[in-house]
Protein backbone atom coordinates (compact mmCIF):
# COMPACT_ATOMS: atom_id res chain seq x y z
CA UNK A 1 0.00 0.00 0.00
CA UNK A 2 1.50 3.49 -0.79
CA UNK A 3 1.21 6.44 1.26
CA UNK A 4 1.24 9.70 1.14
CA UNK A 5 4.46 12.10 3.31
CA UNK A 6 3.43 16.05 2.85
CA UNK A 7 7.19 17.93 3.47
CA UNK A 8 5.55 21.45 4.30
CA UNK A 9 7.18 25.22 5.53
CA UNK A 10 4.38 27.48 6.67
CA UNK A 11 4.23 30.95 7.15
CA UNK A 12 1.91 34.14 8.45
CA UNK A 13 1.03 36.90 6.40
CA UNK A 14 -1.00 40.16 7.41
CA UNK A 15 -3.58 41.50 4.77
CA UNK A 16 -1.55 44.52 3.88
CA UNK A 17 1.15 41.96 2.73
CA UNK A 18 -0.92 40.15 0.40
CA UNK A 19 -0.94 42.59 -2.40
CA UNK A 20 3.04 42.65 -2.95
CA UNK A 21 3.14 39.04 -2.05
CA UNK A 22 1.06 37.26 -4.45
CA UNK A 23 2.99 40.23 -7.13
CA UNK A 24 6.05 38.36 -5.72
CA UNK A 25 5.24 35.26 -6.19
CA UNK A 26 3.21 35.54 -9.16
CA UNK A 27 6.59 36.33 -10.53
CA UNK A 28 8.72 33.64 -9.05
CA UNK A 29 6.38 31.16 -10.43
CA UNK A 30 5.70 32.67 -13.68
CA UNK A 31 1.92 31.88 -13.02
CA UNK A 32 -1.29 33.59 -12.56
CA UNK A 33 -2.11 32.25 -8.98
CA UNK A 34 -5.17 29.88 -9.16
CA UNK A 35 -8.44 31.16 -6.89
CA UNK A 36 -8.70 28.54 -4.11
CA UNK A 37 -12.15 28.29 -2.32
CA UNK A 38 -12.76 25.34 0.15
CA UNK A 39 -15.45 24.09 2.84
CA UNK A 40 -13.89 22.04 5.24
CA UNK A 41 -16.28 20.28 7.76
CA UNK A 42 -14.06 18.21 11.10
CA UNK A 43 -15.30 15.03 11.82
CA UNK A 44 -14.63 13.86 15.25
CA UNK A 45 -14.77 10.60 16.97
CA UNK A 46 -17.70 10.17 19.10
CA UNK A 47 -16.71 9.97 22.44
CA UNK A 48 -17.58 6.13 24.20
CA UNK A 49 -17.74 5.24 27.81
CA UNK A 50 -19.68 7.31 30.10
CA UNK A 51 -19.95 10.39 28.37
CA UNK A 52 -17.74 13.71 28.65
CA UNK A 53 -18.00 15.49 32.11
CA UNK A 54 -18.44 11.76 33.89
CA UNK A 55 -15.98 10.55 36.34
CA UNK A 56 -16.39 7.08 35.76
CA UNK A 57 -13.76 5.49 33.54
CA UNK A 58 -11.34 8.40 34.19
CA UNK A 59 -11.21 8.41 37.85
CA UNK A 60 -9.61 5.21 39.95
CA UNK A 61 -6.16 4.75 39.25
CA UNK A 62 -4.78 1.42 37.71
CA UNK A 63 -7.40 0.21 39.42
CA UNK A 64 -10.17 1.60 37.09
CA UNK A 65 -8.14 0.26 34.22
CA UNK A 66 -8.54 3.26 31.87
CA UNK A 67 -7.13 2.82 28.58
CA UNK A 68 -7.80 5.79 26.12
CA UNK A 69 -8.03 4.40 22.42
CA UNK A 70 -6.34 6.74 20.06
CA UNK A 71 -8.23 7.99 17.14
CA UNK A 72 -7.85 11.08 14.34
CA UNK A 73 -10.12 14.09 13.11
CA UNK A 74 -11.13 13.76 9.99
CA UNK A 75 -11.38 16.72 7.91
CA UNK A 76 -13.99 16.48 4.86
CA UNK A 77 -13.31 18.94 2.47
CA UNK A 78 -14.61 20.21 -1.18
CA UNK A 79 -14.31 22.57 -3.64
CA UNK A 80 -16.54 25.49 -3.82
CA UNK A 81 -16.57 27.14 -7.14
CA UNK A 82 -17.64 30.63 -7.43
CA UNK A 83 -21.28 30.43 -8.89
CA UNK A 84 -20.40 32.56 -12.00
CA UNK A 85 -17.48 30.46 -12.97
CA UNK A 86 -19.55 27.57 -11.73
CA UNK A 87 -21.82 28.43 -14.51
CA UNK A 88 -19.16 29.27 -17.28
CA UNK A 89 -17.60 25.57 -16.79
CA UNK A 90 -21.12 23.66 -16.63
CA UNK A 91 -20.62 22.81 -12.78
CA UNK A 92 -24.28 23.18 -11.29
CA UNK A 93 -26.03 20.61 -9.34
CA UNK A 94 -25.75 17.65 -11.61
CA UNK A 95 -21.28 17.80 -11.59
CA UNK A 96 -21.77 18.68 -7.38
CA UNK A 97 -17.67 18.95 -6.21
CA UNK A 98 -16.32 15.24 -4.56
CA UNK A 99 -15.63 15.59 -1.17
CA UNK A 100 -12.19 14.17 0.31
CA UNK A 101 -11.45 12.74 3.45
CA UNK A 102 -7.90 13.64 5.04
CA UNK A 103 -6.21 12.29 8.12
CA UNK A 104 -3.20 13.78 8.70
CA UNK A 105 -0.75 12.49 11.61
CA UNK A 106 1.30 14.62 14.13
CA UNK A 107 4.10 15.83 12.33
CA UNK A 108 7.28 13.64 12.68
CA UNK A 109 9.53 14.67 15.47
CA UNK A 110 13.22 15.49 14.44
CA UNK A 111 15.92 17.87 13.04
CA UNK A 112 14.57 17.52 9.35
CA UNK A 113 14.66 21.93 7.74
CA UNK A 114 11.09 20.67 6.59
CA UNK A 115 8.13 19.55 8.57
CA UNK A 116 7.81 16.00 7.13
CA UNK A 117 3.44 14.63 8.43
CA UNK A 118 2.40 11.51 6.66
CA UNK A 119 -1.50 11.82 5.68
CA UNK A 120 -4.03 9.77 4.40
CA UNK A 121 -6.05 10.60 2.05
CA UNK A 122 -9.46 9.45 -0.28
CA UNK A 123 -11.97 10.97 -2.35
CA UNK A 124 -15.55 9.99 -1.64
CA UNK A 125 -16.94 8.79 -5.32
CA UNK A 126 -20.18 8.41 -6.85
CA UNK A 127 -21.53 5.53 -6.80
CA UNK A 128 -23.70 6.11 -9.93
CA UNK A 129 -22.83 8.33 -12.76
CA UNK A 130 -27.06 9.87 -12.84
CA UNK A 131 -26.21 10.74 -8.78
CA UNK A 132 -26.25 14.60 -8.61
CA UNK A 133 -25.34 15.06 -5.66
CA UNK A 134 -24.56 11.86 -2.10
CA UNK A 135 -23.36 14.16 0.49
CA UNK A 136 -25.74 12.44 2.79
CA UNK A 137 -24.68 9.02 2.17
CA UNK A 138 -20.73 10.41 3.17
CA UNK A 139 -22.45 11.75 6.60
CA UNK A 140 -24.05 8.87 7.64
CA UNK A 141 -21.71 6.63 6.74
CA UNK A 142 -19.05 8.69 9.08
CA UNK A 143 -21.72 8.45 11.71
CA UNK A 144 -22.12 4.84 11.05
CA UNK A 145 -18.26 4.81 11.62
CA UNK A 146 -18.67 6.81 15.20
CA UNK A 147 -17.76 10.02 13.92
CA UNK A 148 -19.51 13.19 14.26
CA UNK A 149 -19.46 16.93 13.04
CA UNK A 150 -17.65 19.10 15.78
CA UNK A 151 -16.90 22.14 13.55
CA UNK A 152 -16.38 23.87 10.01
CA UNK A 153 -14.39 26.94 8.23
CA UNK A 154 -14.39 28.19 5.27
CA UNK A 155 -10.92 28.46 3.41
CA UNK A 156 -10.04 30.85 0.17
CA UNK A 157 -6.81 32.19 -1.34
CA UNK A 158 -4.73 31.35 -4.30
CA UNK A 159 -2.63 28.70 -5.63
CA UNK A 160 0.35 28.79 -7.05
CA UNK A 161 3.17 25.56 -8.23
CA UNK A 162 6.57 26.42 -8.32
CA UNK A 163 9.78 23.94 -9.20
CA UNK A 164 7.47 22.27 -10.67
CA UNK A 165 6.59 20.60 -7.54
CA UNK A 166 5.97 22.54 -4.68
CA UNK A 167 2.89 24.28 -4.24
CA UNK A 168 2.24 27.13 -2.48
CA UNK A 169 -1.00 28.14 -1.05
CA UNK A 170 -1.93 31.36 0.54
CA UNK A 171 -5.38 31.42 2.39
CA UNK A 172 -7.15 33.06 4.92
CA UNK A 173 -10.11 30.94 6.78
CA UNK A 174 -13.06 31.68 8.02
CA UNK A 175 -14.31 30.05 11.24
CA UNK A 176 -18.24 29.42 11.26
CA UNK A 177 -20.46 29.76 14.16
CA UNK A 178 -21.36 26.79 16.22
CA UNK A 179 -24.76 25.62 14.78
CA UNK A 180 -27.51 27.06 17.15
CA UNK A 181 -30.03 24.27 18.56
CA UNK A 182 -32.94 25.62 16.16
CA UNK A 183 -30.66 24.75 13.11
CA UNK A 184 -30.05 20.76 14.55
CA UNK A 185 -32.29 18.62 12.70
CA UNK A 186 -33.64 16.76 15.04
CA UNK A 187 -35.65 13.13 14.37
CA UNK A 188 -35.75 13.00 10.65
CA UNK A 189 -34.07 9.75 9.33
CA UNK A 190 -31.90 11.37 6.79
CA UNK A 191 -30.90 14.64 8.14
CA UNK A 192 -27.91 15.68 10.19
CA UNK A 193 -26.12 18.28 11.38
CA UNK A 194 -23.08 18.44 9.05
CA UNK A 195 -25.57 18.17 6.04
CA UNK A 196 -27.03 21.67 7.83
CA UNK A 197 -24.08 22.65 7.53
CA UNK A 198 -22.54 21.28 4.08
CA UNK A 199 -25.22 23.30 2.00
CA UNK A 200 -25.71 26.58 4.49
CA UNK A 201 -22.86 28.22 4.73
CA UNK A 202 -21.87 30.85 2.22
CA UNK A 203 -19.06 32.39 0.63
CA UNK A 204 -20.44 35.65 0.16
CA UNK A 205 -21.43 36.33 4.08
CA UNK A 206 -18.20 34.81 5.45
CA UNK A 207 -16.29 36.64 7.90
CA UNK A 208 -12.12 35.66 7.13
CA UNK A 209 -9.84 36.56 9.79
CA UNK A 210 -7.62 38.96 9.07
CA UNK A 211 -4.65 36.79 8.64
CA UNK A 212 -3.35 34.78 5.66
CA UNK A 213 -1.09 31.86 5.98
CA UNK A 214 1.30 30.40 3.32
CA UNK A 215 1.64 26.74 3.22
CA UNK A 216 4.79 25.84 0.61
CA UNK A 217 4.20 22.08 0.32
CA UNK A 218 5.23 18.79 -1.55
CA UNK A 219 3.37 15.58 -1.72
CA UNK A 220 5.32 12.81 -1.91
CA UNK A 221 4.10 9.48 -2.40
CA UNK A 222 5.99 6.59 -0.99
CA UNK A 223 5.59 2.73 -1.24
CA UNK A 224 5.84 -0.30 -3.51
CA UNK A 225 3.56 0.56 -5.62
CA UNK A 226 5.54 3.88 -6.60
CA UNK A 227 8.13 4.46 -8.78
CA UNK A 228 11.44 5.53 -8.20
CA UNK A 229 13.23 5.51 -4.72
CA UNK A 230 11.46 7.18 -1.77
CA UNK A 231 14.53 8.38 0.14
CA UNK A 232 15.26 10.20 -2.92
CA UNK A 233 11.96 11.84 -3.42
CA UNK A 234 12.50 13.60 0.24
CA UNK A 235 15.43 14.41 -0.44
CA UNK A 236 14.26 16.41 -3.58
CA UNK A 237 11.41 17.57 -2.19
CA UNK A 238 13.41 19.30 0.94
CA UNK A 239 16.10 20.82 -1.85
CA UNK A 240 13.28 22.37 -3.42
CA UNK A 241 11.63 23.85 -0.37
CA UNK A 242 14.82 24.81 1.01
CA UNK A 243 15.02 26.68 -1.93
CA UNK A 244 12.10 28.59 -1.96
CA UNK A 245 12.57 29.29 1.25
CA UNK A 246 15.97 31.20 0.10
CA UNK A 247 13.83 33.14 -2.69
CA UNK A 248 11.40 34.35 -0.45
CA UNK A 249 13.67 35.33 2.57
CA UNK A 250 13.02 38.80 3.43
CA UNK A 251 9.54 39.21 1.77
CA UNK A 252 8.19 36.26 4.14
CA UNK A 253 9.92 34.01 6.08
CA UNK A 254 8.80 30.17 5.87
CA UNK A 255 9.13 27.57 8.75
CA UNK A 256 8.25 24.72 11.05
CA UNK A 257 5.38 25.11 12.99
CA UNK A 258 4.83 23.74 16.50
CA UNK A 259 4.39 19.95 16.06
CA UNK A 260 1.86 19.59 18.70
CA UNK A 261 -0.44 22.25 16.95
CA UNK A 262 -0.97 19.95 14.02
CA UNK A 263 -1.86 17.12 16.04
CA UNK A 264 -5.32 15.73 14.76
CA UNK A 265 -5.43 13.15 17.74
CA UNK A 266 -8.17 12.46 20.16
CA UNK A 267 -8.77 10.13 22.79
CA UNK A 268 -11.68 7.74 23.37
CA UNK A 269 -12.10 6.84 26.74
CA UNK A 270 -13.74 3.35 28.02
CA UNK B 1 -24.13 -0.92 -16.36
CA UNK B 2 -25.01 -4.66 -17.32
CA UNK B 3 -26.97 -7.00 -15.10
CA UNK B 4 -25.03 -9.31 -13.15
CA UNK B 5 -26.34 -12.15 -10.50
CA UNK B 6 -23.69 -14.04 -8.41
CA UNK B 7 -23.99 -17.74 -8.24
CA UNK B 8 -21.96 -19.46 -4.97
CA UNK B 9 -21.22 -22.99 -5.27
CA UNK B 10 -20.18 -24.07 -1.55
CA UNK B 11 -21.80 -27.41 -1.15
CA UNK B 12 -19.94 -30.64 0.64
CA UNK B 13 -17.31 -32.04 -1.48
CA UNK B 14 -16.55 -28.50 -3.28
CA UNK B 15 -13.09 -28.02 -3.32
CA UNK B 16 -10.54 -26.20 -5.41
CA UNK B 17 -10.45 -27.99 -8.65
CA UNK B 18 -14.15 -28.11 -8.88
CA UNK B 19 -13.47 -24.58 -10.46
CA UNK B 20 -11.80 -26.64 -13.86
CA UNK B 21 -15.02 -28.56 -14.20
CA UNK B 22 -16.76 -24.96 -14.13
CA UNK B 23 -14.63 -23.92 -17.06
CA UNK B 24 -15.25 -26.74 -18.67
CA UNK B 25 -18.64 -25.95 -18.59
CA UNK B 26 -18.18 -22.84 -19.68
CA UNK B 27 -16.09 -23.47 -22.62
CA UNK B 28 -18.34 -25.72 -24.32
CA UNK B 29 -20.35 -22.63 -25.15
CA UNK B 30 -17.67 -21.45 -26.88
CA UNK B 31 -16.60 -18.16 -25.25
CA UNK B 32 -13.63 -16.00 -25.90
CA UNK B 33 -11.35 -15.74 -23.30
CA UNK B 34 -10.73 -12.00 -21.89
CA UNK B 35 -8.19 -12.58 -18.80
CA UNK B 36 -8.27 -12.43 -15.31
CA UNK B 37 -10.15 -10.81 -12.68
CA UNK B 38 -9.89 -10.71 -9.19
CA UNK B 39 -11.51 -9.27 -5.87
CA UNK B 40 -10.39 -8.60 -2.21
CA UNK B 41 -13.03 -8.86 0.91
CA UNK B 42 -12.49 -7.25 4.13
CA UNK B 43 -14.78 -7.88 7.15
CA UNK B 44 -14.22 -5.33 10.19
CA UNK B 45 -16.10 -5.36 13.50
CA UNK B 46 -16.45 -2.48 15.51
CA UNK B 47 -14.09 -2.52 18.91
CA UNK B 48 -16.45 -3.82 21.64
CA UNK B 49 -14.66 -1.45 23.88
CA UNK B 50 -16.04 1.14 22.77
CA UNK B 51 -19.26 0.14 21.82
CA UNK B 52 -19.98 -0.93 25.54
CA UNK B 53 -23.51 -0.85 27.16
CA UNK B 54 -24.30 3.32 27.17
CA UNK B 55 -22.23 4.88 24.86
CA UNK B 56 -24.86 6.15 22.63
CA UNK B 57 -26.56 8.92 24.70
CA UNK B 58 -29.45 8.69 22.56
CA UNK B 59 -30.01 5.15 23.38
CA UNK B 60 -31.37 6.29 26.76
CA UNK B 61 -35.27 6.61 25.19
CA UNK B 62 -35.12 3.19 24.58
CA UNK B 63 -36.90 0.42 26.69
CA UNK B 64 -34.69 -2.09 28.89
CA UNK B 65 -35.04 -5.10 26.59
CA UNK B 66 -34.45 -2.63 23.38
CA UNK B 67 -31.12 -1.45 24.69
CA UNK B 68 -30.33 -4.75 26.02
CA UNK B 69 -31.18 -5.85 21.91
CA UNK B 70 -28.95 -2.84 21.25
CA UNK B 71 -26.42 -3.58 23.70
CA UNK B 72 -25.86 -7.18 22.08
CA UNK B 73 -25.75 -6.73 18.45
CA UNK B 74 -21.88 -6.50 16.34
CA UNK B 75 -21.71 -3.50 14.18
CA UNK B 76 -19.58 -4.69 11.39
CA UNK B 77 -17.90 -2.83 8.24
CA UNK B 78 -17.07 -4.55 4.99
CA UNK B 79 -14.93 -3.45 2.30
CA UNK B 80 -15.12 -4.50 -1.25
CA UNK B 81 -12.60 -3.92 -4.01
CA UNK B 82 -13.35 -5.44 -7.71
CA UNK B 83 -11.00 -5.83 -10.49
CA UNK B 84 -14.02 -4.92 -12.75
CA UNK B 85 -14.46 -1.57 -10.80
CA UNK B 86 -10.65 -1.19 -10.36
CA UNK B 87 -10.88 2.53 -8.75
CA UNK B 88 -13.83 1.72 -6.59
CA UNK B 89 -13.70 0.60 -2.81
CA UNK B 90 -17.19 -0.36 -1.66
CA UNK B 91 -17.76 0.35 2.24
CA UNK B 92 -20.56 -0.99 4.07
CA UNK B 93 -21.27 -0.46 7.33
CA UNK B 94 -24.22 -1.11 9.83
CA UNK B 95 -26.00 2.14 10.98
CA UNK B 96 -25.82 2.59 14.84
CA UNK B 97 -28.82 0.75 16.01
CA UNK B 98 -29.42 4.08 18.44
CA UNK B 99 -30.38 6.08 15.04
CA UNK B 100 -32.16 2.73 13.24
CA UNK B 101 -34.63 2.34 16.19
CA UNK B 102 -37.79 3.39 14.93
CA UNK B 103 -40.37 5.19 17.51
CA UNK B 104 -42.48 1.90 17.40
CA UNK B 105 -39.73 0.22 18.95
CA UNK B 106 -38.28 -2.05 16.04
CA UNK B 107 -34.80 -2.04 15.37
CA UNK B 108 -34.15 -1.81 11.45
CA UNK B 109 -30.79 -3.81 9.97
CA UNK B 110 -30.00 -0.32 7.72
CA UNK B 111 -27.02 -0.28 6.20
CA UNK B 112 -24.70 2.53 4.43
CA UNK B 113 -22.84 1.87 1.47
CA UNK B 114 -20.03 4.30 0.21
CA UNK B 115 -17.48 4.45 -2.69
CA UNK B 116 -13.73 5.56 -2.17
CA UNK B 117 -11.24 5.58 -4.08
CA UNK B 118 -8.52 3.11 -2.49
CA UNK B 119 -6.99 5.57 0.40
CA UNK B 120 -9.99 4.66 2.23
CA UNK B 121 -7.98 1.58 2.90
CA UNK B 122 -5.01 3.47 4.97
CA UNK B 123 -7.71 5.31 6.65
CA UNK B 124 -9.95 2.17 7.89
CA UNK B 125 -7.35 0.07 8.02
CA UNK B 126 -4.60 2.42 10.29
CA UNK B 127 -6.40 5.74 11.16
CA UNK B 128 -9.17 3.72 12.29
CA UNK B 129 -8.06 0.55 13.71
CA UNK B 130 -8.86 1.29 17.48
CA UNK B 131 -12.53 1.37 16.69
CA UNK B 132 -12.70 -1.28 13.71
CA UNK B 133 -11.09 -4.33 14.04
CA UNK B 134 -10.12 -6.57 11.39
CA UNK B 135 -12.00 -10.05 11.19
CA UNK B 136 -11.90 -11.17 7.77
CA UNK B 137 -9.92 -10.74 4.70
CA UNK B 138 -10.67 -13.17 1.33
CA UNK B 139 -9.23 -12.83 -1.79
CA UNK B 140 -10.86 -14.42 -5.30
CA UNK B 141 -8.49 -15.55 -8.34
CA UNK B 142 -9.95 -16.57 -11.37
CA UNK B 143 -10.80 -15.71 -15.27
CA UNK B 144 -13.61 -13.63 -17.54
CA UNK B 145 -15.22 -15.31 -20.32
CA UNK B 146 -17.49 -13.71 -23.12
CA UNK B 147 -20.18 -15.99 -24.16
CA UNK B 148 -21.53 -14.52 -27.00
CA UNK B 149 -22.74 -10.71 -27.56
CA UNK B 150 -25.17 -11.52 -24.27
CA UNK B 151 -23.54 -13.21 -21.70
CA UNK B 152 -20.15 -12.53 -19.87
CA UNK B 153 -18.74 -15.64 -17.32
CA UNK B 154 -16.65 -14.33 -14.50
CA UNK B 155 -15.47 -17.84 -12.34
CA UNK B 156 -13.10 -18.03 -9.20
CA UNK B 157 -12.11 -19.51 -6.29
CA UNK B 158 -12.44 -17.98 -2.92
CA UNK B 159 -10.05 -18.40 -0.61
CA UNK B 160 -9.07 -17.44 3.09
CA UNK B 161 -5.63 -17.39 3.92
CA UNK B 162 -4.90 -19.53 1.29
CA UNK B 163 -7.24 -21.85 2.29
CA UNK B 164 -9.95 -22.61 -0.21
CA UNK B 165 -13.77 -21.50 1.00
CA UNK B 166 -15.80 -21.29 -1.98
CA UNK B 167 -16.65 -21.37 -5.79
CA UNK B 168 -18.33 -18.32 -7.45
CA UNK B 169 -19.31 -17.75 -10.79
CA UNK B 170 -20.87 -14.67 -11.71
CA UNK B 171 -22.90 -14.23 -14.76
CA UNK B 172 -23.05 -10.84 -16.83
CA UNK B 173 -26.28 -9.84 -18.99
CA UNK B 174 -25.80 -7.75 -21.33
CA UNK B 175 -29.32 -6.82 -22.48
CA UNK B 176 -30.45 -4.88 -20.05
CA UNK B 177 -29.63 -2.30 -17.31
CA UNK B 178 -32.50 -3.54 -15.08
CA UNK B 179 -32.41 -5.51 -12.67
CA UNK B 180 -35.49 -7.11 -12.32
CA UNK B 181 -36.16 -7.57 -15.81
CA UNK B 182 -32.74 -9.77 -16.35
CA UNK B 183 -33.13 -11.60 -12.92
CA UNK B 184 -35.04 -14.91 -15.17
CA UNK B 185 -32.23 -14.56 -18.46
CA UNK B 186 -29.57 -14.90 -15.92
CA UNK B 187 -31.58 -17.71 -13.76
CA UNK B 188 -31.84 -19.64 -16.95
CA UNK B 189 -28.50 -19.23 -18.17
CA UNK B 190 -27.18 -20.65 -14.93
CA UNK B 191 -29.89 -23.66 -15.05
CA UNK B 192 -28.85 -24.51 -18.79
CA UNK B 193 -25.06 -24.22 -18.16
CA UNK B 194 -25.07 -27.00 -15.52
CA UNK B 195 -23.11 -25.63 -13.01
CA UNK B 196 -22.88 -27.62 -9.20
CA UNK B 197 -25.72 -27.28 -6.92
CA UNK B 198 -25.53 -23.59 -5.53
CA UNK B 199 -26.95 -20.58 -4.90
CA UNK B 200 -27.87 -17.05 -6.68
CA UNK B 201 -27.51 -13.67 -5.32
CA UNK B 202 -29.00 -10.86 -6.72
CA UNK B 203 -27.78 -8.13 -3.46
CA UNK B 204 -31.43 -7.01 -3.73
CA UNK B 205 -32.09 -8.28 0.51
CA UNK B 206 -29.71 -5.73 2.17
CA UNK B 207 -31.65 -2.78 3.47
CA UNK B 208 -29.15 -0.06 2.44
CA UNK B 209 -29.81 4.01 2.95
CA UNK B 210 -30.39 5.28 -0.49
CA UNK B 211 -30.32 9.09 -1.47
CA UNK B 212 -33.48 9.51 -3.81
CA UNK B 213 -32.60 9.84 -7.42
CA UNK B 214 -34.47 11.00 -10.30
CA UNK B 215 -35.65 8.13 -13.07
CA UNK B 216 -36.17 4.79 -13.39
CA UNK B 217 -33.69 2.88 -11.05
CA UNK B 218 -30.80 1.30 -13.39
CA UNK B 219 -28.37 -1.19 -12.13
CA UNK B 220 -24.83 0.13 -11.72
CA UNK B 221 -21.81 -0.65 -10.24
CA UNK B 222 -23.29 -0.09 -6.24
CA UNK B 223 -25.76 -2.43 -7.01
CA UNK B 224 -23.24 -4.90 -8.31
CA UNK B 225 -20.73 -4.83 -5.40
CA UNK B 226 -24.12 -5.67 -3.33
CA UNK B 227 -24.34 -8.82 -5.07
CA UNK B 228 -21.34 -9.93 -3.34
CA UNK B 229 -21.71 -7.76 -0.04
CA UNK B 230 -24.68 -9.51 0.51
CA UNK B 231 -23.47 -13.04 0.44
CA UNK B 232 -20.32 -12.31 2.57
CA UNK B 233 -22.76 -10.68 5.28
CA UNK B 234 -25.38 -13.24 4.89
CA UNK B 235 -24.93 -15.83 2.64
Amino acid sequence: MSSLQQLSLYATVQSSKIPQLLFTVSALTGMRPLDLRQQHIIFSPTISGHGPGSSAGVAGGPAGAVSPLESSRIDVSREMPEAAAAAEDGVGKSEAPEWTLTIPTIPESGKKPVQVQAVSKTTFRKSEEAQADNTSTLFRFLRALNYAYAYDYLEKGYLFVHNGIVIIKLSQIAPQKPLQLHEIPVGGDGDLAAGTVANGRRFENAKFVNTWVMHAYVEVVTGPETVGDDLEKVKIAIERLESLKAELSGIVELEIPDRALLDPRVQLRR
Amino acid sequence: MPVTGLYVVQEPGTNASTISSVNDKVARLFPKVIGKWSFEYKLFRENPEISAPGRHGSQAHLDQPQQQRAQTKARFLSQLHLSTHDEDVFNLVDEPVSYSATRTGTVSDKKVLAVFDKGIYSIVGAKLQSMWLPRQLMRGDGHAFAVGDMYTVRTANITQNGTFKFLIIEVEYHASDNLEDSKLAITSFIAQSAFPQGRIFFGDTIDIYAELTEGPKRFGKAEHALQYLEFFRNG
